[in-house]
């Protein structure tokens, strides 16, 4: 017998999706992606930022889901607030590198990405961040956005609504992406 | 307990490597978890195997984490406040303000002032209509300077928001004009249905006039805009060969839409551009190179001020002393669902009854997946469900069946490894042609497989994760034992095996007993699915003979938990009290869901009494409750 995948493949796992219970009236909706938005906008800017690698691009298209998001939460209940932000900025993403064409040259643009001057730690660190970005950089789309999904503290179920595959396709992805960035690293 | 980790694990002798990646993050099911975590406890390699995935991880980690701190560093209150305009502006834009705001208030009792204001009433109109004019000026400056590229963005934005399921195709109905762009006067008038489906990439264009350009045109498969502007057109004195070519090489068709447009200004030479306003609408203004190949002098697209969606496109061009404008305009654009009409429209077109056959049998790569809640149950569907039965896909695996936009039906699914995958394939070449296998093992993924979605909702069935039992067996397992270890161990001993031999026997009781605890829950879960996906509003079509499979499937599971229970009872009879059989005083499962809780209840029992996990179960209660449950199930 194989192994069986049944109880909860699907059904998410970790951090508490956000309930909204109804729809919500503009006035709440407006105060609570304003909340949303200032604490989680580091966050998914740097993730998106991550897959065009253009700030003033990601900037937009963060603005951008939030809006559409707005949009749509005034139309039908929004269970999980935060997977489907990821996943409305992760497709208006995919969609500017299409129409930019940007994957062609993704590589050295990805180096460019700047490095820690911040922080001042430890040299190594920073030639282990390079090294772990140069890695990423290398994987194909799916696999480097599971992992930074993962980073993000989403679950595999809500990383699989995010990309829209299955949840046991996450796990699959990022276990062949972790491997590839030790090989690298 | 070797042999039960071979079986488990598929023939290897360690857990894969997305189990262990899944065992790291908590994301595997109860008795996986506990399974992989027994292998783990005493696997060095595993061990080392899995500090090493930590390890990677963490470095991922770190690396995320650095730059959400550079990100929250350089974040400061503006940016808050920037996209608060935004999202403010986004507002008013779905809620326009009223526009006959009174002009002429209520008189003050304070009469003097009114007094006052009428004594310096010209100076103070000179200065209103002065700053009016200021704030008009400085409006219009703001919004032609802006945003050319800001409004197209935003328009193209809209398109990318607009639904982008598998299931919708567009119908736009277009107008396409030829004007004399000095005169004004009309050349040449067409009118055309797109039926446009951006995830299949097909298209299907439509002369619905009874003008000289009536006839269809498709592109399929692969969306070749450019080439279906130049079959379209370019038979005809219609288009300007020069501007049909720069169109073709551009990929780019004649639609009011801001995609389209995007790919006519890529080349354009020229970075110069301006908003035209009007009171409901902006004109997206750009200008071509001088002597531009195509001709083209400039472009324009037409969007509406609230909306942003654009509704007409002006190409204008310029050859010696002859000046056109194309004008396409967008009288209707709608999302429809993707029928199996509109699948054979954008397949093969109508009037071509020449079609070879190979081009005319419906290909699976042009169908599309349909949910269960948006079409009833068809024969199809239901054959695909009994091989995948006879085969035992229907016992936990992840294979799903779709219906498809042309009637057949997709087995999609991911299995444990190649050998599986392989058997479940070759079996299933064997089913008609309306049903197409697509079973992957995990080797096989990479980006162009794309695993769907499952058809329906199916997380109401997903048996609950209990969170607790994951604390549990996060304890140090190393004082494990079977909490009936004692009892199993007298009664073999007592039917005079050796003390070897009878902890050889309790470990295969063990085994057994556990193995028939998961087949049991496994099959209530497989009737249950069955329940879910033949709904009785799904198969009230259905011909009898199809109904009678699924009740014959229906059976077959009842029948082998039945067989299940009968096995467990008697296994369990070498240590039953003589009172236990006595005490059956629970209720029936009256619904598959019933007994699938049952089923899930007596799953979790088996495991904490008779395996080597610590749950706290107490002994004879547990024991005393899942004697209870196999006798319900036993009869049901």
């Amino acid at each position: 017998m194989s192994i069986r995948d049944y109880p909860r493949r699907r059904s998410p796992v970790g951090q508490e999706p956000v309930q909204t219970g109804h729809v919500e009236g503009e006035k709440d909706l407006r105060a609570r992606l304003l909340e949303l938005y200032a604490s989680s906008r580091p966050a998914l800017l740097s993730y998106i930022r991550q897959l065009v690698r253009s700030t003033a691009e990601a900037e937009d298209i963060v603005q951008s889901a939030f809006l559409k998001t707005f949009d749509l939460a005034q139309e039908q209940q929004i269970d999980n607030l935060r997977a489907w932000l990821y996943r409305v900025a992760h497709n208006l993403a995919i969609d500017a590198l299409r129409r930019r064409k940007l994957q062609e040259n993704a590589v050295s643009e990805w180096v460019y990405t700047k490095p820690s001057e911040t922080s001042p730690s430890a040299e190594e660190s920073s030639i282990n961040r390079q090294t772990v970005e140069r890695a990423l950089s290398l994987l194909n789309d799916r696999e480097r956005s599971c992992l930074l999904l993962r980073a993000e503290g989403l679950s595999y179920s809500e990383i699989g609504q995010v990309l829209e595959i299955s949840a046991k396709s996450v796990s699959v992805y990022l276990a062949r992406g972790v491997k590839k960035v030790r090989s690298e690293s | 307990m070797t042999e039960s980790r071979g079986s488990i694990f598929g023939g290897s002798p360690h857990p894969n490597d997305e189990e262990l990646m899944a065992y790291l993050d908590s994301e595997l099911a109860p008795a996986q978890l506990e399974t992989v975590r027994a292998h783990v406890d005493t696997c060095a390699v595993c061990q080392a195997e899995l500090s090493s995935l930590q390890q990677v991880l963490a470095s991922v980690q770190r690396v995320r984490d650095s730059h959400v701190t550079e990100e929250r560093a350089l974040q400061s209150d503006d940016k808050v406040k920037q996209f608060r305009a935004r999202l403010d502006q986004h507002i008013q834009e779905r809620h326009p303000a009223p526009t006959n705001i009174p002009l002429i208030r209520e008189p003050r009792t304070m009469s003097w002032s009114l007094a006052s204001l009428l004594r310096y009433r010209m100076p103070i109109l000179a200065s209103v209509v002065a700053f009016a004019l200021v704030v008009a000026t400085t409006l219009t400056l703001r919004e032609t300077t802006a945003s050319a590229d800001v409004l197209l963005t935003r328009s193209e934005q809209r398109d990318a928001a607009l639904p982008s399921s598998s299931n919708q195709v567009s119908r736009s109905v277009l107008n396409i004009e030829v004007l004399d762009a000095n005169t004004g006067q009309q050349q040449a008038l067409s009118e055309y249905v797109l039926l446009a489906d951006s995830h299949a990439q097909q298209a299907r264009l439509q002369s619905e006039s009874q003008g000289q350009f009536a006839g269809e045109w498709v592109a399929d498969g692969h969306l070749l805009w450019g080439d279906l502007s130049l079959k379209a057109f370019g038979a005809t004195n219609y288009f300007d060969q020069a501007l049909l070519r720069y169109m073709q090489q551009q990929n780019f068709f004649p639609d009011a839409s801001a995609t389209q447009f995007r790919k006519l200004l890529e080349r354009r030479g020229s970075t110069e551009t301006h908003v035209r306003k009007s009171n409901d609408s902006y004109g997206l203004d750009y200008t071509f190179a001088v002597n531009h190949p195509s001709g083209i002098r400039n472009a324009v697209l037409w969007l509406n001020k609230k909306s942003y969606d654009p509704f007409q496109m002006s190409i204008y061009t310029a050859n010696g002393s002859s000046a056109k404008e194309y004008r396409i305009t967008r009288t209707s654009h709608v999302f429809e669902q993707r029928t199996p009409e509109v699948t054979a429209l954008l397949a093969a077109p109508s009037h071509s009854t020449a079609t070879p056959p190979s081009s005319s049998a419906s290909s699976p790569s042009a169908a599309l997946p349909l949910k269960y809640s948006q079409i009833s149950a068809r024969p199809s569907e239901v054959r695909a469900t009994q091989l995948l039965h006879q085969l035992n896909a229907c016992l936990g695996e992840e294979v799903y069946v779709y219906p498809m936009s042309d009637g057949t039906a997709l087995i999609q699914g991911l299995v444990q490894n190649n050998r599986r995958r392989t058997a479940l394939m070759n079996a299933l070449a064997q089913a008609d042609s309306s049903i197409h296998p697509e079973i992957y093992s995990p080797e096989q993924l990479n980006s162009n497989v794309h695993l769907l979605p499952p058809p329906y909702d199916d997380s109401n069935i997903a048996l609950s994760a209990n969170k607790a039992d994951s604390a549990v067996q996060s304890t140090d397992l190393s004082s494990r034992q079977i909490a009936f270890h004692d009892e199993l161990l007298t009664s073999f001993q007592n039917a005079g095996e050796s003390a070897e031999q009878a902890e050889k026997s309790v470990a295969a009781f063990s085994t057994e007993l556990s193995a028939l605890a998961e087949k049991l829950l496994l099959n209530s879960w497989a009737l249950e699915h069955l329940n879910t996906e033949f709904s009785a509003s799904r198969t009230a079509q259905l011909p009898q003979s199809d109904l009678d499979i699924l009740n014959s499937l229906r059976q077959d599971h009842r029948q082998q938990i039945r067989d299940i229970v009968q096995r467990q009872l008697a296994l369990l009879s070498r240590i039953l009290p003589p009172t236990a059989a006595s005490r059956v005083s629970g209720i029936k499962p009256s619904s598959p869901r019933e007994l699938l809780d049952l089923a899930q209840e007596q799953e979790k029992l088996v495991r904490a009494l008779f395996t080597a996990s610590q749950q706290n179960v107490a002994k004879s209660d547990g024991f005393l409750r899942l004697v209870e449950i196999l006798h319900l199930l036993k009869t049901d």
